[in-house]
């Protein structure tokens, strides 16, 4: 094992070498190490309290004289986490996907260093603008449409209650979506360019007609887009601050996306300035820190995996 | 007047700045293999995409000249309609990895509509890994993924794929350059048979002349863009008029 | 039938095959511009907004003076908070690639060590962290058990571990794509390799690793997350140390448009401009420096 950590020195320089820059290790897994070690320690008491009901439970009651009136449930954030998540990746999958294959296969190649740049630019732009932006345009224009959808289609249970303003479940969704469409296109992008030019012919070959090659080119890479998609996941439930200015900050729990909710990380941006007053309060938050650390490192590693496989499967062909 | 399976007239290409095929002209009748030989990069797989104008996925390709199949111009009908009716086997191996040995084969029928049931479809699947010898290695896998064939026998997967469209013309791409000498022979054989039998034209690209030989009716000798000599492949093959045509024979070049 | 009459027959028969070819690309292209509708409005209303309330009390004055929002008329600017995101640029800047470098070398010079790897990993894991998770942790620590209050310094902590890993992987990738001859004429010189790789071939890749280093720098510039936590948020003042409360421009973007009041909206978006104009200034730059970004 010891072995196959260190690589075959050639020389007395190298293993120098070697042993200066090996700290570097170290470093980054003292960091991760330390934010799982902080999250469960400062969950201990919320737990100790409430047990394994913090995560189902959905309540929120602070107390300013008993602390152990406090009594705190995370059901109704984690259930908007979820959620928005998966609108987000409802969002940003046709988007992500027609960039890339816009990029990849249909614009001149000139054309190309433009659009990745537009898509850099969407990357890059920090994520409180576009919070303020979802916050003072999306969401007027959400509280129009949403209006509108409960006006038909309230039969539905995802329209089903009334919107009253537009800071709401579905804003939030939307808005991830949007955020989190040009990292879903780059993972799918990049796939995408891997595809062996051999393999692109053979498929015009056949006499496929343009949209024909790219519905087959794009099945040859479904496993990159839905680990791009799962990307779009864990960086949706992740995303603090543009997703708190929009949601509208409640405790609900409805099929709706009309209402107003919270995810785990709205609520850790807009309860934490509280926090500090109650006994309690600020472990429940860690608690919730805690399992979107968990979700965030399943959903991760169980992404790496899939895509260190999948590429060593398309190297082999 | 005799109807040519394919006519390439006076056929130019620029890949970029590079003036990679200078003017290059010839015919195949058809139900005949025809040959295109010479030294690599000299142009000869450039002219089978100009056929099937796969040349079209290259933006920086320019093409001037003629190409007629059955005495219509490719660039005056779709490329997806001329590609149908011309096959073509790459140098590389190249089935899709994604989908099973029985779906590479089937793909192209079922875009193009071609078959009417799942019977049908089964008969030319198997028809078409007849055809390449490919069918009794497969047939008992035929839903498995192709990554785990061997090179030669992705090959003559891929051959089959292009054979289910039942083309009128086939395009190979120095189909054996890359894979063992057992497979190699068993591709030639499966060539022979498909021109002996199903009537296909086929134009072969190749880098050695012994491969030529055994199996073309017509020889186009290239070299640096040009056609230096062309003919009966025994015309050629026993008396070559140019000197290059002879070194190449020779192995020389 | 002869040959070519099939031909031209099959032409016809394909009409139903070329219309789902153009409805299926018109779509393709349709939900493609569809995708950067958001950013366009997004620069326009910032920038619309952004120049209305920066235009108020002129460019200088906004970027220097202390916010005054209780004052319609002359609502100051963001002098301090912009202070303050220099400071935490600077310092995250100085942190992060003090470690990153030498990160990215150990990852580059032993591609085939486990330890190596390893580090990669670890890096690509720490990169999809969600920031709030850095965020609370250096609160707990550098917050509430060492300084036992808001300070720049936990501010630019939490940043540095935000933007290291996007660091590490960048320098990393520019170093792997040095010429394998360049190397080789690098190593026959007969430096040690200490020498030879930051003496030699470090330099050879600075492009690669200044973009790492000016992505990390917009990045720091721009997250809010992280200093939620950490620095408190006072715009009135620069701290007169780092282990004071502080401002950022993106927490006062965020405390403020949650503000009742116009006139924090007015400072809010103005802010929100410059940011937009520095974040998108240092892609533009980076991406003029090296074809291929990552993020």
């Amino acid at each position: 094992m010891l072995r196959r950590l260190l690589p075959e020195f050639r020389s007395n320089d190298d293993r120098r070498f070697f042993l200066l820059h090996s700290p570097t290790t170290l470093i980054v897994l003292l960091i991760l190490l330390s934010i799982i070690t902080v999250l469960m320690l400062y969950s201990v008491p919320v737990l100790r309290k409430e047990g394994l009901g913090v995560f189902i439970k959905n309540i929120w009651r602070p107390s300013d004289y008993d602390p152990e009136a406090e009594v705190y449930g995370l059901a109704a954030a984690i259930y908007g986490s979820v959620y928005t998540g998966l609108i987000a990746v409802i969002v940003a999958a046709p988007l992500a996907l027609a960039s890339a294959i816009v990029v990849e296969e249909l614009i001149p190649r000139r054309a190309k260093g433009l659009v990745s740049t537009l898509m850099d630019l969407m990357a890059a732009t920090p994520t409180i603008i576009y919070g303020i932006w979802g916050m003072a345009y999306l969401a007027p224009l959400m509280h129009r449409v949403l209006l509108l959808l409960h006006h038909h289609l309230s039969w539905l249970p995802f329209f089903s209650e009334p919107p009253t303003t537009g800071y709401t479940i579905g804003t939030a969704g939307i808005l991830l979506g949007i955020m989190a469409t040009p990292y879903a296109a780059a993972v799918i992008r990049e796939a995408y360019s891997m595809i062996p030019t051999h393999l692109r012919e053979a498929a015009y070959a056949i006499g496929a007609t343009r949209f024909e090659v790219v519905r087959i080119l794009v099945s040859l890479i479904k496993p990159s887009i839905l680990a791009g998609l799962a990307l779009a996941f864990a960086r949706a439930i992740g995303e603090t601050v543009a997703v708190s200015l929009v949601i509208g900050n409640s405790f609900n729990i409805s099929p709706s996306i009309t209402v107003p909710g919270y995810t785990v990380s709205s609520l850790i941006a807009s309860q934490f300035a509280n926090a500090g007053l109650y006994m309690y309060m600020e472990s429940a938050l860690f608690a919730g820190g805690l399992v979107l650390f968990i979700v965030g490192l399943v959903v991760n590693a169980l992404t790496i995996w899939y895509m260190k496989r999948w590429e060593e499967a398309i190297k082999r062909v | 007047m005799v109807e040519y399976a394919v006519e390439v007239n006076d056929l130019h290409v620029w890949l970029g700045e590079r003036h990679i095929l200078q003017g290059v002209t010839f015919r195949c009748p058809e139900r005949t293999v025809t040959a295109i030989m010479g030294p690599s990069g000299t142009g000869k797989s450039t002219v089978l995409r100009a056929i099937n104008r796969l040349l079209d996925l290259n933006p920086e390709a320019k093409v001037r000249g003629r190409v007629k199949i059955f005495g219509v111009d490719v660039y005056s009908v779709e490329p997806y309609v001329v590609r149908r009716h011309v096959g073509m086997v790459f140098q590389e191996p190249n089935p899709f990895p994604h989908i099973s040995i029985y779906d590479n084969v089937a793909l192209g029928p079922k875009l193009h509509g071609i078959v009417r049931s799942k019977k049908e479809l089964d008969e030319l699947v198997k028809w078409a890994l007849e055809k390449a010898m490919l069918w009794d290695e497969v047939k008992n896998r035929l839903y498995d993924l192709p990554t785990k064939l061997s090179g030669g026998q992705k090959q003559r997967l891929s051959l089959a794929r292009a054979l289910a469209l039942k083309p009128r013309i086939l395009l190979l791409d120095e189909p054996t350059a890359n894979i063992d000498p057992v497979n190699a022979m068993k591709i030639e054989e499966a060539i022979k048979s498909i021109v002996r039998e199903e009537g296909i034209t086929v134009i072969l690209v190749t880098h050695m002349p012994a491969q030529a030989v055994r199996i073309s009716d017509f020889l186009v000798f290239m070299y640096k863009g040009k056609v230096v000599e062309q003919g009966p492949t025994r015309d050629v093959a026993l008396h070559p008029r140019s000197e290059l045509t002879e070194r190449f024979m020779r192995g020389e070049l | 039938m002869s040959n070519s009459q099939i031909l031209i027959q099959q032409d016809k028969v394909y009409r139903k095959r070329r219309i789902i070819n153009y409805i299926g690309l018109t779509v393709i292209v349709a939900l493609f511009i569809t995708a950067f509708l958001p950013l366009f409005h997004i620069v326009y209303v910032t920038t619309i907004n952004g120049v209305k309330a920066v235009s108020k009390v002129g460019l200088l004055e906004f970027l220097t003076a202390p916010p005054n929002p209780v004052d319609p008329q002359n609502p100051g600017g963001i002098g301090p908070a912009l202070v303050g995101t220099l400071i935490l640029v600077v310092l995250t800047t100085v942190f992060a690639v003090l470690l990153a470098l030498p990160a990215g070398v150990f990852i580059a010079e032993f591609r085939y060590s486990g330890m190596s790897r390893l580090t990669l990993l670890l890096a690509l894991i720490l990169m999809e962290f969600p920031t709030v998770l850095i965020g609370l942790t250096v609160y707990a620590i550098f917050v509430e058990r060492l300084i036992g209050r808001y300070n720049m310094l936990a501010g630019a902590i939490a940043l540095t571990i935000v933007v290291l890993p996007y660091m590490i992987v960048q320098i990393s990738e520019a170093l792997r794509h040095i010429p394998y001859n360049l190397r080789e004429a690098a190593f026959s010189i007969g430096l040690t390799r200490f020498k030879t790789i930051y003496r030699i071939l470090v330099p050879v890749a600075r492009r690669g690793i200044l973009v790492g280093v000016l992505i990390g720098l917009a990045k720091a510039a721009g997250e809010t997350a992280p200093l939620l936590f950490t620095i408190g948020g006072a715009y009135k003042m620069v701290p007169e140390s780092l282990l004071e409360e502080g401002g950022a421009v993106p927490l006062l973007i965020y405390h403020y448009i949650q503000q009742p009041s116009e006139a924090y909206h007015v400072l809010a978006w103005g802010a929100a401009f410059i940011l937009m104009l520095v974040v998108m200034g240092v892609m533009l730059i980076s991406r003029a420096v090296v074809k291929e970004v990552k993020l």
